[in-house]
């Protein structure tokens, strides 16, 4: 989403931007929600067992409960089956756009090279590490490291970037002047406070369970780890991964910029004042 | 389903589908505005 929005013209409606944003994803994924549990709750009543037991999270709700569902369809079971997973090839090419932006936009403006270098540079390595997944434990792999990138990769990013932003370098008054600045919806104090207090809180909490759950092994499955998966699999293909990311990210924060971002933004400045 | 579940539910859609309606009803209504004093 930073990496999106820094494409937005200088003078855009940050705030109701953001706004549009925050709501359209929470609605999609309430509809998502809607639709995902009205099926599990079929699905147990045509079994006769609780909506917990035929609940399957991630790669099994996609590839395993949903085709058990258009199975279950009295008629035209193949043309839906082919508009589920003609969506989700969708929904997957989508999300490969918007991820592999993110990394070749950092690549493009960090070492100051072509958008096809930094394609074929990221996205050759993405696909020389995406073999793995290819495997016959592929499966495997996938669900577990995409389980820890998304509870502690992204959670720890959101989580350090507010602490970061509004008390270490103190500049949440220096965005929300900003973004008063050209947004006809104003921020008032309440947003400084949702973003240095509840926000951490949230995260921090979220994380802390989320740690403890992992590390204490409080998953109830027959190892405690997540789908019961073994030790060493879980240290190597889950918390190797996790904190992999991390260290990935702070030595390339201290590689030194190629490009001053600062000159460009100053020169497109002086365009518009032009 | 609880009475409680029910309405944090009802809240939830109202606040997240009302948002994402007023949201984009003011967007295109300032886009509108910002046409006509061009």
């Amino acid at each position: 989403m930073i990496t999106y929005s820094s494409y937005l013209p200088k003078k855009s409606d940050i705030t109701n931007n953001a706004f549009i944003t925050g709501f359209a994803n929470s609605s999609f994924e309430l509809l998502a929600g809607i639709g995902v549990f009205a099926i599990l709750g079929f699905m147990a009543l045509q079994q006769g067992v609780g909506v917990d037991e035929v609940v399957e999270g991630g790669v099994g709700l996609a590839f395993i409960v949903f085709p058990a569902i258009i199975n279950e369809f009295p008629a035209f079971n193949e043309l839906f089956g082919f508009l589920f997973f003609a969506s989700l090839v969708l929904a997957g090419l989508t999300s490969l756009m918007s991820i592999s932006e993110t990394y070749i936009a950092g690549l493009v403006d960090k070492f100051n090279i072509s958008r096809t270098k930094a394609v074929l540079f990221g996205g050759g390595l993405a696909a020389l590490i995406s073999l793995v997944y290819a495997t016959k434990g592929g499966l495997f792999f996938l669900d577990n490291v995409d389980y820890f990138i998304n509870q502690f990769g992204v959670a720890v990013l959101g989580l350090v970037e507010v602490i970061l932003i509004v008390w270490i370098f103190r500049k949440a008054k220096e965005l929300r002047t900003h973004a008063n600045a050209v947004s006809d919806i104003k921020l008032g104090s309440w947003w400084t406070v949702c973003l240095g207090i509840i926000t951490p809180i949230v995260l921090g909490y979220m994380m802390y369970d989320s740690l403890k759950t992992n590390i204490l092994r409080l998953h109830d499955t027959d190892t405690g780890n997540y789908e019961g998966l073994p030790d060493m699999f879980v240290l190597y293909a889950g918390w190797f991964v996790a904190i992999g990311v991390v260290v990935l990210g702070i030595l390339l924060a201290l590689i030194k910029w190629k490009k001053d971002p600062l000159s460009e933004s100053q020169e497109t400045n002086m365009k518009e004042a032009k | 389903m609880s009475a409680s579940a029910i309405v944090v539910m009802i809240i939830g859609m109202v606040v997240i589908w009302g948002g994402l309606a007023a949201s984009i009803l003011y967007a295109v209504k300032k886009a509108k505005e910002k046409a006509k004093a061009h």
